[in-house]
């Protein structure tokens, strides 16, 4: 399965799930992304962006209940609900989902997990 | 002439059968109270599924069909679990599974019909037995009880200090030995005020951020509300970030 061919799934199977983007953080480039209908690449840019910020954060890093654990963020906004994780074993990208406001956050949180394991055998 | 008893109980049979497949095409409600109990009532169906049949399982508007071979699935959803050459079995079973469970979330009462398969659906497609469905839905935790959601939102904070501008922290409610440490706190107050003055990420003046562990989600949360040019750190109980959510959807929608 290409990475494309995952990012499908995700947008698919993940709830209320508008985009899915695979962001490499050293460079700060969305690689490659799924969407319902076509994203402005500034769009793109700014989740990237927010994704750097939060896996970089030293303030939460600071404030995590362990450093060994992976780190998943939800962020809430005015418009979207978009939960940010890295693949496993892949500390230098994240899978960004940007999802309805009122989609189900737990069961958000359980799909994208399973789509975390799926994108980690893509490598 | 009289007639063979094995005949009259092949007779005796035909009526019962009769009513039972009427029964199964108008529909009949599945016992099954939670998400767990929805997932497993309709892989009992599949199991007991001989003959093709699209099984329509059917949770108040929201539909999904299972079209079942020999107590297998060979489609869920509209999705073909057979013919795909490019994806591995493995990744097949996870995507029906997954279907069926994110069907079997959605809360109100389940109910199944039954109708005959189309003919095309042949020997050669295998599917999912419901056996192999089960093994993985089991290993998921899916057909275990899910954690309870706490309703309240007051009741889903542990814990809740603000992170005042003056870079001091004022503990307000809840068990402030959950929270992180002064200095934690301190460093993050610094990452936000950079994010503040920034362009980037444009988040608005409003906005709420919930850190937890990738492979535990259910576990507790962090959480960082900023909001009303106030900066909130939480705590957030196992189960409790639905009702967060819920309440902060509620905000926006009141143009808060």
């Amino acid at each position: 399965m290409s990475l494309k061919e995952a990012l499908n799934r995700g947008l698919n199977d993940i709830p209320g799930c508008r985009t899915v983007c695979y962001v490499d953080m050293p460079s700060g480039l969305v690689l490659s992304s799924s969407s319902r209908r076509p994203r402005p690449q500034e769009v793109l840019d700014r989740i990237a962006v927010l994704a750097g910020k939060l896996f970089q954060s030293e303030g939460f890093a600071a404030v995590a209940d362990g450093p060994d654990k992976a780190r998943q963020f939800t962020v809430f906004g005015q418009e979207n609900m978009q939960v940010f994780v890295q693949p496993q074993n892949d500390p230098e990208h994240v899978l960004c989902y940007v999802c309805d406001m009122d989609a189900d956050p737990d069961l958000v949180a359980e799909q994208v997990k399973s789509h975390r394991a799926l994108v980690a055998e893509v490598f | 002439m009289s007639i063979d008893q094995g005949v009259m109980d092949i007779l005796a049979r035909i009526e019962p059968r009769t009513q039972a497949r009427a029964r199964d095409e108008a529909g009949r409600k599945l016992e099954a109270e939670t998400g767990a109990e929805r997932l497993a009532a309709i892989l009992d169906e599949v199991a007991d599924t001989i003959l093709p049949r699209v099984l329509q399982f059917r949770i108040g508007d929201t539909l999904c069909d299972v079209t079942v071979n020999s107590a297998r699935v060979v489609n869920a959803g509209g999705r073909d679990a057979v013919n795909s050459e490019e994806e591995g079995r493995e990744a097949r079973l996870q995507r029906v599974a997954a279907v069926l469970r994110a069907f079997a979330m959605v809360d109100g009462p389940l109910q199944v019909s039954a109708r005959p398969a189309d003919d095309s659906l042949t020997a050669d497609e295998v599917g999912h037995i419901e056996r192999e469905l089960r093994n993985y839905c089991d290993g998921q935790g899916w057909l275990a009880e899910a954690p309870s959601r706490i309703e309240s939102p007051d009741l889903a904070v542990l814990a809740n200090a603000v992170l005042l501008d003056d870079g001091g922290i004022e503990y307000q409610d809840g068990d402030a030995a959950l929270l992180p440490t002064v200095d934690g706190l301190k460093v993050l107050r610094s990452d936000l005020d950079g994010w503040r003055g920034a362009s980037e990420p444009d988040l608005g003046d409003a906005y709420w951020i919930v850190m937890n562990d990738a492979d535990d989600p259910a576990a507790s949360a962090i959480g960082v509300c900023v909001e009303h040019g106030r900066t909130d750190v939480q705590v957030i109980a196992p189960g409790g970030l639905w009702a967060l959510a819920a309440e902060w959807v509620a905000r926006r929608g009141e143009g808060e």
